[in-house]
């Protein structure tokens, strides 16, 4: 058994197979399994199939053994019992036989002794004696030599047959055996990589397949060697014998030439190396296939004959089973599908684990026998597999274990035993070759075994396998000692700043925190994280880990790019690859050519919960989730976040969120905010020139001022967008929208430019109110336009509010017909009030329109005007004369009687407003009644003529003149069928057609009467005094059954701010604080813009803004008051003193206490 | 250990700045430049305690700014190998503890703690606990630096409680 492969197997395999062989195949050939069984006693039938090489030996043995057996047999029978016996029995009659003659002899010499002393005759007969007797023994002896020598051959045999007897044999037929320039050639073939042994196979198959046709293969054998990839040898007298045979072999390249080996290499090729297997248990060793190809496993035992070791080793079961039912409930081919395609999608090592397998597998698969079980023929111990491979199935050099896989197997122990008897010093063997390579000298190496073990010190030089070092610590200080390299290992203490020079975390470096034996343990100065690794791979390094960050060109915390859509940020490197963590909080593993591109995030900017900016290298906290902190390294799209945070162990402290979680955590950017940058300009002497340049010049373009300025697109489809201007071509400009960064080319005169603070101006012009009067005359075309559309609330097919854009720029509003222009917007209003402040008579005229609301609206501030001045004797009711006007009863007048009590009483203009005021009240029926014929809805709807007051204010007046335009009472409805919707929550809407419809036929119309109606002002006066708002006193006004169901009704207000939504369909809404009464201070918001009417200046000194009229957009002081309709103010600006109407002016912030 | 030491800060002027609130700039330039920082050679500067010479400003030609290099003296503060400090836990992981030692943010391994000492998972917040102590986020701790890694711009150390008199500190 233990003999070599040798040339005997040649020699016998020759004899008896003349065909095929296969050589250096670990498989034994079916054909051989038979003749093999049949030779067997019959004990081995059993034997794996897939044993040895061996086997072949085995198998000569045993054709051998059964000869000597045959021998054996046949000699004991032969020799009966005993050969002892035998020889006894032989030796005894040798014996006799010389005692015999020695008796005889001594017989003779009696006798001759007798002759001596007796006759002549005697003597004579005695010689002849002697001469018969030395011819007797001569033929004894001939006899007994022959007898003898067969006798001391057969004894040899039989003692010679114990040991097999290869001497002669074995050497001089090999040299015989030596391939001739007669023997037949061996051709090489090129195959498919991998598919040698396969091929082989088949092609011995074959051969068994034809052998007995008519056309059998001509080549006598076929091997491949493993260290040959892509080709096999065959062993035939032709080249076309060799073709024949491999025709029709898939893999097989025979188009790639069969090439004859030369004679003196055939030998060399089939020449095995014996490897040495030193397996020794508990060394480690790798899987070279199948499911654990390169999982590492321990040697438990060694079989004696070296061929076999029991192993120890993470079991990979597949837990999964839906296969294993599909592979039981199958035929055999199914079976085999589902076994290979378990072997592609090899199972991950896990612990075996009873429950589990139990679980997956159902109770009767596993058998439990003492602390072990039995799987699937396999036996499993402490979660460990534990089976017996073939050494030849096993890597047993280089196999470097990592620590990694060694605490495996450690920690499962250490679990089930509560110790850990891992020897790390088998690693440490494994890798002690490299770490002579790595010692430099001034390395400090200590002694750890030998005689010398403990002594440490710096290394002077290294010779071969001896380091020299100068031993430092105790009497040895200073001495030079010499001692095998694999006797020191690399010494650090904690403390010591070290980098990691090979292996996995190779560049890494850290501080170390402890050293037991040959691990280090260091804390890593990238991850903050422990890292152990052998004291061999590490080296004492001064620098921090810079390599350790960057891979390629690609940095730890990079924002990369991935694909398309995911981008991640890079919180780990390795060696050539990176670990990043996309948008969506998944981890991944990159190599560096998976990463399409690096991005920066720079300029990127997000908002935060709050509303604030964030930028990259913020601090921040989550507001949700986990509520971590950490510092903005990214942001993706204004709305991931990547952050980062050394203490977060997960991910390598980078985390993403998004950045509407986040808060920011302290001001920002504290330590570079200190003092300003004094290498730059001082903002202090430059200061003004800058901040004027900084800013436009960044918009102005080289060739058109208008590129880069921000516009509001104010007609057409995009109406109320806005968008930057970002080139223009002649009357277009080309305009990226805001909203969905589009590029839209829009025509010039439909942008409007908008203004840091949100107002619209004039695109060319640069801000400004622009001149109205221009519209004047544009307005006749707009007249056949609502009586064209016949019904009288154009306005309300189209839906359109006036266009409070249109303000600053009217033409086009008017040009473009579509739209609600809006007539109060300052231009026409101008003139209407410049009559009415000259002539207090607008009060005739409005006496004759029947519209009661003109007169309505006009006491209604100076109602207040009195309440304020004596503020306590008013209350909320009061304020609501709409109320009992609803009641149609003169009650409604309540505020004027309050004018009356007022300090403003005396004036003759009053008394005659009140009259005045009577007197539309009393007409006020007749619409009334019309407005129930003509539209019942709204003329029940009382309510919102009582709310009217601002209704009234705004625009009633308007409806009289289509009125009087068209000189019929049904015109007179219109106004109050418009009014529907005041009175129904949307007073706005309302107002537009009254707007329109009013105001256009007495633009063009010119009729004086008209003009000299008092007017509410229009809703958007509001709008129309961008920028100058916040502080006007106000009053809300017709709120009955909307805003607050009237709570705040005839509230004095000033103006905190105000929102114009720039569009018809949102409110345009102001904040206000109540500045009297119970809730007094309370901020309201969200107060439409339609209910606030201004609140006229009542004493001298008093600020004011012109908010229509003469003086519009003027601020002016009260001087005097003369009446409710005159007053002398002065300019702020010129200090002009002129004559102004009150209720042009818009009171400013609070009046002082005197 | 804290030193005073005489240090040099390099400061470019704006000729904007020329004038007379000149030295007032510089000052507050050189007060908000260096204090709080941290040289690898020197350690963090804690302070400045007096500005020494605020230099005379050189022009230099093609920019036009002025360079002045400024003397000043300043208290400094470097962690040395084996030094005794006193710190005020920031964190405590199964890893060991955070310690803020002033700005010096020092590491203190479990396996240089007392194996007394044992992480707690459990408790909130995490410390590491033995039957008379317990070592969680503001403790004061009395440590020894066992290690120094010096950066151009940081300073980190890792430190023991795992000797004689070392530990928390009441």
């Amino acid at each position: 058994m233990s003999s070599p492969i040798d040339d005997r197997d040649m020699d016998d395999e020759d004899s008896r197979r003349d065909h095929t062989r296969t050589k250096a195949s670990n498989r034994e050939e079916d054909e051989d399994e038979e003749e093999e069984e049949e030779e067997e006693d019959g004990g081995r039938g059993g034997e794996d199939d897939d044993d040895e090489d061996d086997e072949e030996e085995e198998e000569e043995e045993e054709e051998e053994e059964p000869r000597r057996k045959k021998r054996r047999k046949t000699k004991t029978k032969r020799t009966g019992l005993s050969r002892f016996l035998d020889v006894e029995a032989e030796v005894a009659d040798e014996e006799d036989e010389e005692d015999d003659e020695e008796e005889y002899g001594k017989d003779r010499d009696f006798i001759a002794d007798a002759g001596v002393d007796g006759d002549e005759g005697d003597s004579h007969r005695r010689a002849v004696d002697h001469q018969r007797l030395n011819r007797r023994e001569r033929e004894l002896d001939d006899a007994d030599l022959a007898r003898l020598a067969e006798d001391v051959e057969q004894r040899y045999k039989r003692s010679a047959a114990a040991i097999p007897y290869s001497g002669d044999l074995n050497t001089v037929p090999q040299r015989l055996l030596m391939p001739s320039v007669n023997d037949a050639n061996l051709w090489q073939v090129r195959v498919r990589p991998g598919k040698e042994r396969e091929i082989v196979f088949s092609l011995m198959r074959k051969a068994i397949d034809v052998e007995f046709t008519n056309k059998p293969l001509t080549i006598l054998s076929a091997f491949q060697r493993d260290s040959l990839p892509g080709m096999i040898y065959v062993e035939a007298r032709s080249q076309d014998a060799v073709q024949s045979a491999c025709h029709g072999l898939v893999g097989v390249f025979l188009g790639r030439g069969i090439v004859l080996v030369p004679i003196e290499e055939m030998a060399s090729l089939l020449l095995i190396k014996k490897k040495e297997f030193v397996l020794n248990p508990g060394a480690w060793v790798r899987m070279k296939r199948g499911k654990y190809a390169g999982d590492l496993a321990q040697v438990i035992d060694v079989t004696e004959n070296g061929e076999e070791a029991g192993l120890k080793f993470v079991p990979r079961i597949d837990l999964s089973p839906k296969e294993e039912t599909a592979m039981v409930g199958a035929d055999g081919k199914k079976r085999k599908k589902a076994t290979s395609g378990s072997a592609t999608l090899r199972p991950p090592q896990r612990f075996f684990n009873y429950e589990e397998v139990v679980k997956a597998f159902g109770r009767k698969s596993v058998q439990r026998r003492g602390s072990s079980y039995i799987f699937n023929g396999d036996t499993f111990k402490d979660g460990f597999i534990e089976k017996d491979i073939r050494t030849s199935a096993l890597i047993t050099e280089n196999v470097n274990p990592t620590l990694d896989e060694i605490t495996r197997f450690a920690k499962q122990q250490d679990a089930k035993e509560g110790r850990t008897d891992i020897d790390l010093s088998i690693i440490a063997d494994a890798a002690r070759k490299a770490a002579i390579v790595v010692l430099q000298p001034g390395d400090h190496v200590e002694v750890f075994e030998g005689e010398q073990t403990g002594v440490h010190g710096v290394v002077d030089s290294i010779n071969g396998e001896i380091v020299t070092f100068r031993a430092q610590g105790f009497d040895l200080e200073g001495q030079r000692v010499e001692v095998p390299a694999r006797s020191v290992r690399k010494r650090f203490k904690a403390g010591d700043h070290v980098k990691v020079m090979s292996g996995q975390n190779i560049d890494e470096t850290g501080l170390v925190v402890s050293v037991t034996d040959n691990i280090v343990t260091f804390l890593s100065d990238m991850t903050l994280q422990e890292v152990s690794v052998f004291s061999k791979d590490i080296r004492e390094a001064a620098e921090v880990g810079a390599g350790t960050n960057a891979v390629g060109d690609y940095e730890l915390h990079d924002l990369v790019q991935l694909d398309q859509s995911t981008v991640g940020v890079i919180y780990r490197t390795e060696r050539d690859s990176f670990r990043v963590l996309d948008q969506h909080g998944q981890t991944r593993l990159v190599q560096p050519h998976q990463i399409t591109t690096r991005r920066t995030s720079d300029k990127a900017i997000a908002t935060d919960a709050q509303g604030f900016e964030v930028r990259k290298g913020d601090n921040m906290k989550e507001l949700e989730g986990q509520g971590r902190t950490g510092n903005i390294l990214h942001i993706h799209q204004s709305f991931y976040a990547f952050l980062h945070n050394r203490e977060i162990a997960e991910n390598g402290g980078v985390f993403v969120t998004r950045t509407r979680a986040l808060a920011s955590v302290a001001p920002k950017t504290i330590g570079k905010a200190a003092g300003p940058d004094l290498s730059k300009l001082n903002p202090a002497v430059g200061g003004a020139a800058m901040g004027g340049t900084v800013g436009s010049s960044l918009f102005r373009g080289p060739r058109d001022r208008l590129v880069g300025i921000q516009v509001m697109i104010v007609q057409g489809n995009y109406k109320g967008y806005v968008g930057l201007i970002k080139d223009t071509n002649g009357p277009h400009a080309r305009v990226e929208l805001n909203t969905n960064n589009k590029v839209v080319t829009i025509d010039k005169s439909k942008l409007r430019r908008r203004n840091p603070d949100g107002s619209i101006a004039e695109l060319e012009r640069g801000g400004g109110q622009s001149d109205a009067r221009p519209f004047m005359n544009s307005a006749v075309p707009s007249t056949p336009r609502w009586s064209g559309g016949g019904a009288k609330t154009p306005g309300w097919g189209t839906g359109r509010t006036p266009n409070p854009h249109a303000d600053s720029g009217k033409t086009p509003a008017w040009t473009a017909s579509s739209k609600t222009p809006n007539p109060y917007a300052d231009g026409s209003k101008t003139p209407a009030w410049d009559m009415s402040a000259r002539t207090p008579n607008p009060y005739a005229t409005g006496g004759r329109t029947p519209n009661p609301h003109a007169g309505g609206r006009t006491p209604n501030p100076y109602a207040s005007n009195n309440r304020r001045g004596r503020r306590d004797a008013s209350s909320p009711n009061s304020g609501r004369p709409g109320n009992s006007w609803s009641d149609g009863g003169g009650g409604a007048w309540s505020p004027a009687g309050d004018n009356n009590d007022g300090p403003y009483t005396a004036p003759t203009p009053f008394a005659s407003y009140e009259s005045y005021a009577n007197t539309p009240f009393g007409d006020a029926p007749t619409p009334f009644g019309s407005a129930a014929i003509s539209a019942p809805t709204p003329g029940v709807g009382g309510t919102p003529f009582v709310a009217d007051t601002p209704f009234a204010s705004a625009t009633p007046f308007t409806a009289d003149i289509p009125f009087a335009g068209l000189g019929s009472t049904f015109a007179a409805d219109i106004p109050f069928a418009g009014m529907t919707p005041f009175g129904g929550d949307i007073p706005f809407a309302g107002m537009t057609p009254f707007g329109r419809g009013v105001s256009t036929p007495w633009a063009s119309s010119d009729t004086r009467p008209m003009q000299a109606i008092q007017r509410g002002p229009d809703p958007l006066w509001l709008a129309a005094l961008e920028g100058k708002r916040p502080g006007l006193r106000l009053r809300i006004k017709g709120t009955t059954t909307t805003y607050y169901n009237g709570k705040y009704e005839n509230t004095e207000v000033s103006l905190l701010s105000a929102f114009d939504s720039g569009n018809e369909h949102f409110n345009r809404t102001c904040s206000v604080k109540i500045v009297e009464g119970p809730d007094k201070d309370k901020e309201l918001s969200a107060v439409p813009m339609e209910y606030l009417v201004p609140e006229p200046p009542y004493k001298p000194r008093q600020q004011a803004l012109a908010w229509t009229g003469r003086l519009k957009g003027n601020w002016v002081e009260l001087i005097h008051l003369e009446g409710p309709m005159d007053c002398i103010v002065k300019t702020a600006g010129a200090g002009v003193v002129q004559e102004a109407n009150p209720k042009e002016l818009c009171a400013y912030v609070e009046p002082s206490p005197t | 250990m804290f030193f005073i030491k005489e240090l040099t800060h390099t400061i470019l002027l704006h000729p904007s700045y020329f004038g007379p609130r000149m030295q007032h700039y510089l000052e507050t330039k050189l007060y908000s430049d260096v204090e709080g920082t941290c040289s690898g050679q020197f350690g963090y500067i804690i302070s400045v305690i007096g500005i020494l010479d605020i230099g005379k400003g050189t022009v230099l030609s093609g920019s036009g700014q002025a360079e002045f290099v400024s003397r000043y003296r300043a208290i400094v503060f470097k962690p040395f190998k084996g030094e005794v400090v006193d710190g005020v836990v920031n964190n405590v992981t199964k890893m060991g503890f955070f310690a803020d030692v002033g700005p010096l943010q020092v590491f203190v391994s479990h396996q240089l703690i007392h194996p007394d000492m044992r992480f707690d998972p459990n408790s909130n917040p995490p410390s590491f606990a033995s039957d008379e102590q317990i070592i969680e986020k503001n403790t004061k701790v009395r440590l020894k630096i066992v290690g120094t890694r010096v950066d151009a711009t940081e300073i980190f150390a890792i430190g023991t409680i795992k000797e004689d008199h070392l530990g928390v500190i009441d």
